[in-house]
């Protein structure tokens, strides 16, 4: 053994111990005697001169035993120990002083303190023969014989140069070269296989959880069913599978698929796909039933069969089936497969992933579900374009504030009548979502019923006034109601339109006249929906062709903004904007009121925007009619007749 | 941009409620928790004082309209006064000046609100 290939390995040493020259250098004080009578023992053996004495003369005890007797009975090592046994050669000990030589009689069979440790050993001579083999050096390295060289077993480990840690036989063992006296050496071999197995098994836990980790962020969010999907089988790959396939249970009789596959290192591919219901593998319809089926040869099979795992046979593929936990049973089942070479079959952390991921899809089922029912909601709540009335072209805008159910409570609508004209009506209900929304449709029912008997305003808003007040007696608590405009338009014979409007606690209309001048409409009301026999005013406008009346929400006048952030944008702001514009058709006019009001705006946060626009088609008119707005403040039994004689 | 509500006993009986700054949607919930608050002690008559109040929306209105609606299931009524500029413009818009209008003079004020 060349002197040069000493190896030294070194542990700190608490200073107080220092270093003392002596026969026990080299041995850490606690184990010098020990380690004495030890190499007293081997010297011992070594007069019998043969491995195979040596190998009889050791004490009946396995490896195994040794490994399964308790540490502190068996004399095991502790690792700290091993650790300070492999300071020994830096490690300096006490006198030998300090500790009593045994007597005979209580001396230790070092044999069989030897056979109980975990490490093996390996004893050389000067020569580099062996002349020692613990029963566990034995096991370990079955090539090494006592009595021949060393390097003769032909251990790559063992030699010059050899690693601290090798495989060997399939285990991993540690080995440890201390320099004994008379150029003797000793190898502690240890089988270190559990150990490193473990550590293994820590970092594959720990890459599990951080993997484990990710798929929640990217999950985490509520996200649209589809794209929950998609991330589904794009986080497991490449780390679950090389081809992972989702299916979610069938609706309505049609199952949809998504697939990412990809090999590592490379971003997976992702489609996917509708299968009928009746068309689905039977493991997958296993799996949907909460079975998780075996990974067999049929699955395989029938995952080729189905076109998920192109260009592989099922002879070449691995595969399984997890169900993805839902509300109530599985809501999807993932197929995950390998190439049977790659094959890596983690079956815990499949599992733990279609946990996340069925929990996933179902709040993005959930989300959708709550969508579906608010875009229905909305829907039939959304103001539908106005019925075409001769002589009119109208104009809307209608903004809903951003709302979590994108529901507002401004509302405007109409409805042909017999004679060719038409109801038309714009407000606003108070509150907000839901229960606003619930409103606005017992507000709009009530009056798609309504004005087939009644079509004078002021009698129509009194009624739907009484229509609401009988509905919103079990919500009086709330504070429910509604303010709105509504109005009868009629051609006119000689040319342009009669409006008469009735106000029910709603912002006046507002008319631009062919002059270009804004006018505002002198009607005024009580809010509906609050007390019975509310005062209704009732006033008719008549307008030549080219000028338009205008009905607007208090989103409009009210929306805050300016310079200094919370000014309102009010009446005289909304006619100014208007002045001028009388050449602008109805649809135009109706979205100027819309982008002026959202230009106000200061945090583009803002109310229910809603417009009404009607404007008088035609051709213009001769130059001296001029028609004026005429009020009439009408209580409830003055109002019968009087549009007429008005028009 | 604050809002604030404060009260105290009115001669003759019932609560004066003095509302300043801005009833809005961020602040309506106050006043509403306080006209419960004064029901739940048995106030029956709320005269809401609004001559510092200087904005007021439709969720106000709202909270008017409630607070009546809850004094008048317990026989009593809630009534504004001293409204000016842009709430008393939205209390005429609305119609609820005629309905919650204060007759001093009045023992039973809601006699003469209904026209």
């Amino acid at each position: 053994m060349g002197q040069g290939l000493l190896r030294i390995v070194t542990t700190p040493v608490p200073p107080r111990w220092g270093r003392a020259p002596g026969p026990g250098a080299g041995v850490p004080w606690r184990y010098r005697n020990i380690g004495v009578g030890l190499l007293r023992g081997i010297g011992t053996r070594r007069s019998a001169n043969t491995g195979a004495d040596t190998r009889s003369g050791a004490q009946p005890v396995t490896a195994a035993d040794a490994r399964g007797s308790d540490p502190g009975a068996g004399g095991t090592p502790t690792p700290s120990a091993a650790r300070a046994a492999a300071g020994s050669s830096e490690a300096a000990g006490r006198p030998a002083s300090a500790l009593p030589p045994l007597t005979p009689d209580h001396e230790p069979d070092w044999s069989r303190v030897l056979g109980h440790f975990r490490e093996g050993l390996i004893v050389c001579d000067a020569d580099g023969v062996v002349r020692h083999l613990s029963p566990v050096a034995e096991r370990l390295l079955p090539e090494v014989v006592a009595g021949r060289p060393l390097v003769a077993s032909d251990v790559a480990g063992l030699g010059p140069g050899g690693a601290e840690q090798f495989a060997h036989r399939g285990r991993r063992l540690r080995v440890r070269r201390i320099p004994l006296s008379g150029a003797r050496s000793c190898h502690y071999v240890e089988d270190v296989t559990e150990t490193v197995g473990q550590a293994d098994a820590l970092l594959a836990e720990r890459a599990r959880s951080a993997f484990l980790t990710v798929v929640g962020e990217k999950l985490g969010n509520p996200l649209h069913p589809d794209r929950a999907a998609a991330a589904v089988v794009r986080l497991a790959v490449p780390t679950l599978a090389e081809v992972a396939v989702l299916v979610v249970a069938p609706r309505s009789g049609r199952a949809r698929w998504w697939r990412a596959s990809g090999a590592d290192g490379e971003a997976p591919a992702v489609d996917s796909g509708t299968l009928h219901a009746t068309a689905l593998p039977s493991a997958i319809v296993e799996g949907l039933s909460g079975a998780e089926p075996d990974a067999a040869e049929q699955l395989v099979e029938q995952a080729v069969a189905a076109g998920w795992l192109a260009g592989l046979t099922a002879r070449q593929v691995a595969a399984r089936v997890v169900p993805l936990p839902g509300r109530d049973g599985p809501m999807a089942v993932l197929l995950v497969a390998w190439h049977r070479s790659r094959w890596r079959d983690d079956v815990e952390l499949v599992r733990a992933f279609a946990q996340r991921a069925g929990a996933a899809l179902t709040t993005a089922a959930l989300h959708r579900d709550q969508a579906e029912f608010a875009d229905t909601l909305q829907a039939s709540l959304l103001p539908v374009e106005p019925v075409t009335v001769a002589g009119v072209q109208w104009g809307t805008a209608y903004r809903p504030t951003r709302a979590s159910l994108r529901i507002g409570g401004d509302f405007y609508g109409s409805h042909r009548l017999p004679d060719g004209g038409a109801v038309f009506f714009l407000g606003d209900v108070s509150g907000k979502g839901v229960e606003a929304a619930v409103f606005t449709g017992q507000l709009r029912q009530s009056l798609q019923a309504l004005h087939r008997v009644e079509t004078q305003p002021g009698r129509l808003v009194t009624l739907l006034n009484d229509a609401l007040l009988s509905t919103t007696d079990q919500a009086r608590g709330q504070g429910r109601f509604a303010t709105v405009v509504l109005g009868v338009v009629r051609p006119r014979r000689a040319g342009g339109l009669c409006l008469t409007m009735a106000g029910g606690g709603h912002l006046p209309p507002l008319v631009l006249r062919a002059t270009g001048e804004v006018e505002t409409v002198p009607l005024s009301g009580m809010l509906i929906g609050v007390v019975p026999d509310p005062r209704v005013g009732e006033v008719s406008v008549h307008l030549e062709p080219g000028e338009t009346c205008l009905l607007y929400s208090d989103g409009v006048t009210e929306a805050r903004g300016g310079h200094r952030g919370d000014e309102q944008f009010g009446q005289e702001r909304l006619a100014n904007a208007l002045t001028g514009c009388h050449r602008e058709p109805a649809p135009a006019l109706a979205e100027r009121i819309e982008q002026v009001t959202c230009d106000w705006l200061a945090h583009g946060d803002h109310d229910d925007i809603a417009v009404l626009a009607l404007r008088a088609t035609g051709p213009a008119p001769r130059p001296r009619r001029h028609l004026y707005a005429v009020p009439a403040l009408l209580g409830r039994s003055t109002v019968a007749g009087h549009h007429d004689t008005r028009c | 941009m604050t809002f604030t509500v404060t009260h105290s006993p009115r001669d003759g009986g019932g609560v004066r409620l003095r509302l300043a700054g801005e009833l809005d949607l961020s602040t309506s919930g106050e006043l509403n928790d306080t006209i419960d608050r004064l029901a739940a002690e048995g106030a029956r008559h709320l005269l809401l004082d609004l001559s510092e109040l200087t904005f007021c929306d439709s969720t106000g209105i709202a909270a008017f309209v409630r607070g009546d609606n809850r004094a008048s299931a317990a026989g009593g009524w809630l009534r504004l006064t001293g409204a000016t500029g842009r709430v008393d413009r939205v209390l005429q818009v609305t119609g609820l000046a005629d309905v919650l209008r204060y007759v001093p003079d009045t023992m039973d004020p809601t006699a003469r609100s209904r026209p």
